[in-house]
């Protein structure tokens, strides 16, 4: 402040030397004992001078001391010495009374700034201070738009440079700011979009859109983040934009750009290994994450058993990741929401994008159907790494005929009615395809389909609904002649979502309600050959409802403080037709101890339950620089996820609540540290969480999952808990651009039943399957030229728990391992160093092609990272444990995009 | 899921599998019970011995000698076991009968006091093996850098389950295959050059730097037995209690396993489901390696419990089977390969579960 002060005083001297003003005026004496108020209105009647101020600011200042022979600009600084008030001069007769008087300097070097840079400035001007004589605070609302398309950016940054302060547009890409009246610089951004600079005059309410133009740079025309000017502003905790360049740009394993690989790296999540394409969240399951896909919940997001992500990069327009502070419009799942959004046609002409790696290529095809108005966009995606199978040397005959397929696709239709109104379909399909000759084939299948519209009622209110359904599948097949058989999956779930987003004052309101049918077919299993063994079972379908209501407040309390505070009341019942089975009163719940079964008739419900879920965080800013914030959310999952592998496999099975399964719930409270330093050049913070879980679920010693029409005997529910730290710290600008992030977490559990068979390690906490306390990443860019770069990521997490077997005996000539108690070792720790060197092509806004190069090299030091230890016979026929690397060297890989 | 594990293995050319060790605590032994009551006469045999340590390179078991062994049925029956000479750790029944219905338990008394007891465990009917069914696959192993020549066969039963019971059922399939061994043609190194040096079992000895024979080699023909690896059964997926064509082990084909011929024996045991969880997990254990996507392994909890400490820690198994048993004889006639002559070992063909008696079921 100090600092500022004087800056202040040196600016106001050359206003002074410009010309004599009433700021030169010798004070008499005889003011000692007044307001200052009563001060100014005593000179604005007897001179031509005008205060400008907030009665609030200085109503409270007495001239308490003798002032005589001070001029009344020396008398001002006294009085506003060690307070944050300072005053400017406009023009010879207006004297303006500035809370933070830093913000005129901000704003003339903004301005300087921007001149330099040749930037364009444009002037804008509400009303006049006439208009605004009582300093009162005035409302600029607007909607910044992409330029091209005329799509509405999300998350643009609307700043004032002048104040520090912002806000970030809306889903509609509306934003509201409540500014003091008077002169501001506005500057909005959008990652990959040309920066622009408002000199803003506003005494009156006002309302101004704006179009940014795409950088001539772009290669990939993916929206991103305004990740840089958000973390100290914005409110919410533990949330992260993804910017899909900078995936693109970043070391990649066999060349596939892969989202979820790069939300695998961020503070506070963790993966199991290469295999496993799911990602755990602050000590949570796989399963509780939330993935949506233009509103629509994913259930496998993994091609080729997790190497891959089922998403085309190029397909996404820009994901939202939430891992604390979860907003009460998402719901469903414990852990984080995973929220992305696809790409839509370009309204004006029409555009090819592709790509070529070692696994596979992609190509997406955009544009408009009717110019600005109607748009339409596909892509698809499709392995051919068979030839790569087929070729390995291999002493297994059934490798080589084997055959690995997956493929995914999307559409996208948009219809604009009128600025206000649109429609828009989206479509996405993924399929993988896994077949050793002579053996068992897996499938599984992933198809969402949506409608939504959205409606602007008023600059103020808006509204969407999206309305959809999808079914996720698999299917296992083995064409042996005496045990042949299908063993079939699926979940079939219609859903709707309805939310209104009102802005009104320092309030933004969002609320809604939604449901989601689900109809669970657990399995069926068919003899697919005349002479198999095996006999058909179908399992009963599980039919299920989800439904929420929600609301949401986003509260500008004042320029500091910021709230948001919601709620999400979630009811889940499960419906007949089902066969509960029942066991005796006491008893452990053992397939030997049940005594009878119900039917409950189709349609009638078998059991609900009810969860409120409360949502609040806040950001206060200490200063422009720093804020803290906290955030406590309660979440609830109906849905189980039933595994005893760590990784999401095909085979898994999805179970809702019901008569035995409770739903689990989760209560985190979080608490972070942000700020930036050298004009938002670094970046740091530090977040703290504690997370309680109920009812959270695992299963018996030797479970039997699949097709098991008693589960509740094989799997027990019982407490979880989190907590961790984490830290961070950015460098957002200049060539060389990285992060580093250093997270301390444990995740445990206990499942303490009556008998020990219904407990795990007799009761006591042990660690869970994703307890990786040290985790370490770092990532890097840097900028060799305008079209080259080197970017490359490190990673370290302590090697994941597992059992290991501790000593051996014989049983009727079988050598045996025993085993410690559940997760009481771990497997060797994780790090690894990728590199890659980015070449784009030239950076000419209007070209026709345009394609880049990345060459990269992944596990640069051949670590070989254990995946898993399992456990092989050994030569006396013992089981010892071994590692299993799946990288076992250095993997360099190439790969080419390209645009037209 | 274990070809799924390779394929990947494999996609990936640079996966790899390396040995790990963990520093287990030096936990105390433990003690081990292997014991079983059939409905085939006895009388029945329950080992008493102790965990070893992994890095221990021997199966040599530690036996528990001096103990005392009760079996009881619930028919009031009472068996007290005595100890099988020769064969430490090795106690056998002496009067009881296994009989299907009745249920059996077993009480320990280690010789410093410790009391142990099992649960009771139901004695549930057999079922029967119709016809033992044979697959050959032809696999070339590379064994130390040579390419050998043989297979596998794929062993299959056809039969039922016994009927009124929980349909749980293990299978074990043992073999026995002869060798030879030419343990007369051993040598020693001695000043760089080659020596001969007879197993005195061989029959001969070096006279004059010759071999001369002087009586009968009684380590040059064996009999070797293998123990399967077990499988189990929930045959309540299977319709009618009919079983067809079910897996039940493999035999081992190459140029001494069918150096004459094989035998193989395929018993049926029916057991309760609390035994059947006990040797899922086993199975589990033995299958469940080398795959990617193994379940996470867990304790292997037998039935067997200390009386008075129940934190003490007792593995093994005391269980009561109904038995079905069949047996074949497979002939070299019966590889559709030409198997090459046998390899001429120079050891001694004795060893562990290797004999120079001939068994009485070899014809």
């Amino acid at each position: 402040m100090k600092h500022c002060l004087s800056a202040l005083v040196l600016f106001c001297s050359i206003t002074l030397c410009a010309g004599q003003s009433v700021l030169d005026r010798k004070l008499t004496g005889d003011e000692k004992g007044k307001t200052l108020i009563s001060l100014f209105t005593e000179l604005e009647k007897k001179e031509q001078v005008r205060f400008y101020y907030m009665p609030d600011w200085i109503g409270t200042i007495v001239l308490e001391e003798d002032y005589k022979g001070l001029t009344l600009g020396e008398a001002l600084r006294a009085l506003f010495l060690d307070t944050d008030l300072g005053f400017v001069t406009i023009g010879e007769h207006d004297i303006v009374i500035l809370k933070d008087p830093s913000q005129s300097m901000e704003r003339n070097a903004f301005i300087k700034a921007a001149i330099k840079e040749r930037k364009t400035i444009q002037k804008v001007r509400f009303g006049s201070p006439e208009d605004n004589r009582k300093g009162k605070r005035v409302v600029l609302r607007g909607k910044v738009i992409n330029a091209e398309s005329k799509d509405p950016l999300v998350g643009a940054n609307v700043g004032v440079s002048d104040l520090k302060t912002g806000t970030v547009t809306e889903e509609n890409g509306a934003f509201e700011l409540k500014l003091p009246a008077g002169q501001h610089v506005l500057t909005v951004s959008y990652v990959n979009f040309e920066e622009e600079l408002i000199d803003l005059e506003i005494y009156t309410d006002g309302e101004y859109n704006l179009d940014l133009q795409e950088k001539a740079t772009v290669l990939d025309e993916i929206i991103v983040s305004g990740l840089a000017d958000r973390k100290v502003s914005t409110s919410n905790l533990g949330q992260t934009q993804i910017s899909m360049r900078e995936i693109k740009r970043a070391p990649s394993f066999m060349g596939e750009v892969d989202l979820i690989k790069q939300i695998q790296v961020l503070p506070g999540v963790t993966t199991a290994g290469e295999a496993a394409s799911g990602f755990n969240v602050r000590g949570g399951g796989v399963d509780q994450n939330l993935v949506l896909y233009d509103g629509m919940p994913v259930f496998n997001s993994a091609h080729a058993f997790g190497f891959f992500s089922s998403f085309n990069s190029y397909a996404i327009r820009d994901v939202d990741f939430y891992r604390g502070g979860i907003p009460a419009e998402y719901g469903g799942r414990i852990s984080s929401v995973l929220n992305i959004r696809s790409r839509e046609g370009d309204p004006e002409k029409w555009g090819v994008n592709g790509g070529i790696g070692l696994i596979s290529s992609n190509l997406m095809v955009g544009g408009p159907i009717k110019k600005d108005k109607t748009t339409v966009t596909a892509s698809f995606r499709t392995t051919y790494s068979d030839w790569l199978i087929n070729t390995i040397q291999t002493n297994y005959v059934d490798l080589r005929q084997s055959t690995v397929l997956f493929y995914d696709g999307t559409f996208k239709l948009a219809h604009r009615f009128n600025a206000k109104t649109k429609i828009t379909f989206s479509g996405y399909a993924s399929r993988d395809e896994f077949r050793l000759k002579g053996d068992s084939t897996y499938q599984w299948t992933n198809r969402l389909g949506s409608v939504r519209l959205d409606h602007q009622f008023n600059p103020g209110m808006s509204f969407d609904f999206t309305a959809g359904a999808g079914t996720y599948s698999y299917k296992l097949t083995d064409r042996s002649q005496f045990n042949g058989f299908d063993l079939s999956y699926r979940i079939t779930y219609p859903t709707a979502k309805a939310g209104f987003h009102l802005q009104k004052g320092n309030h933004k309101l969002t609320f809604g309600a939604e449901a989601t049918y689900y109809a669970f077919d657990p399995g069926t299993l068919q003899p697919t050959t005349p002479e198999s063994a095996v006999k058909p079972v179908t399992m009963q379908r599980q039919n299920s409802l989800e439904s929420a209501f929600f609301f949401g407040d986003g509260i500008s309390l004042n320029e500091r403080l910021f709230i948001e505070v919601g709620a999400r009341i979630s009811s889940f019942t499960a419906y007949g037709p089902a066969t509960i089975n029942l066991y005796q009163p006491g008893a452990p719940i053992e397939t030997y101890n049940k005594i009878d079964s119900v039917n409950v008739p189709a349609g009638e419900p078998i059991k609900t339950y009810y969860g409120i879920e409360p949502r609040f965080s806040m950001r206060y800013s200490l200063t422009p620089n720093l804020s803290i914030k906290a955030g406590y959310n309660r979440t609830y999952q109906y849905l189980h996820l039933i595994t005893n592998t760590t990784a999401i496999m095909p085979i898994d099975i999805w179970q809702p609540s019901g008569y035995y399964f409770k739903p689990q719930h989760a209560d985190q409270v979080s608490v972070g540290l942000f700020r930036d330093f050298k004009e938002k050049k670094y970046e740091a913070f530090v977040e703290a969480y504690y997370k309680n879980i109920e009812n959270i679920l695992d299963f018996k010693d030797g479970a039997n999952l699949i097709l098991n029409p008693h589960l509740e005997t094989d799997l027990l529910q019982g407490k979880g808990r989190a907590y961790g730290v984490e830290f961070s710290v950015s460098k957002l600008m200049g060539r060389l651009t990285g992060s580093l992030n250093y997270t301390y977490s444990r995740s445990l559990r206990t499942i303490s039943g009556p008998t020990e068979r219904e407990s795990i390690n007799k009761g006591q906490e042990y660690p869970s399957n994703f307890d990786q306390p040290n985790i370490v990443n770092l990532g890097w860019k840097y900028a060799l030229s305008r079209r080259h770069f080197f970017t490359g990521n490190f990673t370290y997490h302590t090697g994941r728990p597992v059992t290991v077997p501790e000593a051996a005996f014989t049983i009727d000539h079988v050598p045996v391992a025993t085993f410690s108690g559940r997760n009481q070792y771990r497997i060797p720790d994780y790090h690894r160093l990728d590199v890659a060197l980015v070449v784009e092509g030239n950076h000419k806004r209007k070209k026709f092609w345009d394609g880049t190069w990345t060459f990269s090299i992944y596990n640069l030091y051949g670590r070989k990272n254990p995946y898993t230890v399992f456990f092989k016979s050994s030569p006396d026929g013992v089981l010892k444990p071994y590692a299993l690397s799946i990288i076992g060297t250095a993997l360099p890989s190439i790969s080419y995009s390209f645009k037209f | 899921m274990k070809k799924v594990a390779l394929f990947f293995a494999y996609l990936l050319l640079s996966a790899c599998v390396d040995p790990i060790s963990y520093k287990t605590p030096a936990s105390e032994y433990q003690l081990v019970v292997d014991g079983l009551i059939t409905d085939e006469p006895g009388p029945y045999t329950v080992t008493l011995s102790l965990t070893r340590a992994l890095d221990d390179y021997t199966v040599d078991t530690l036996p528990v000698n001096n103990a005392k062994i009760t079996i009881k049925s619930d028919a009031g029956e009472t068996d007290n076991l005595v100890p099988v000479a020769d064969r430490p750790g090795v106690y056998k029944t002496t009067t009881i009968q296994g009989i299907v219905g009745r249920s059996y338990s077993i009480t320990i008394t280690r010789s410093e006091g410790r009391v142990y007891e099992s649960s009771s465990e139901k004695l549930m009917a057999p079922g029967s093996i119709d016809a033992i069914l044979y697959e050959f696959v032809q696999q070339n192993p590379v064994i130390g850098g040579v390419q050998t020549i043989g297979g596998i066969f794929k062993i299959f039963t056809n039969g039922k389950v016994g009927t009124g019971g929980e349909n749980y059922v293990r299978w074990r399939v043992n073999g026995t295959y002869k060798i030879q061994n030419f343990p007369e043609n051993r040598t020693r190194t001695e000043d760089d050059t080659q020596v001969p040096d007879p197993e005195p079992c061989s029959g001969y000895v070096v006279q004059n730097g010759r071999l001369r024979y002087v009586s009968p080699c009684t380590c040059c023909y064996c009999w070797v037995d293998v123990y399967g690896i077990p499988t189990v059964n929930d045959t309540r997926l299977v319709s009618g209690g009919a079983l067809n064509k079910i897996r039940v082990g493999t035999v081992t084909v190459n140029r001494r396993t069918f150096y004459e011929k094989y035998y193989v024996d395929v018993q049926m045991l029916s057991m309760t489901q609390q035994a059947y969880n006990f040797w899922k997990l086993i199975e589990a254990q033995r299958e469940g390696a080398s795959s990617l996507f193994q379940p996470p392994l867990a304790q292997v909890k037998g039935n067997i419990r200390n009386k008075e400490n129940a934190n003490e820690v007792v593995q093994g198994y005391f269980g009561a089977s109904g038995v079905a048993r069949k047996s074949i004889f497979l002939s070299p006639k019966d590889v559709p390969l030409r198997l090459p002559p046998i390899d001429t070992l120079t050891n001694s063909c004795i060893g562990i579960n290797s004999t120079n008696i001939q068994p009485p079921f070899w014809k």
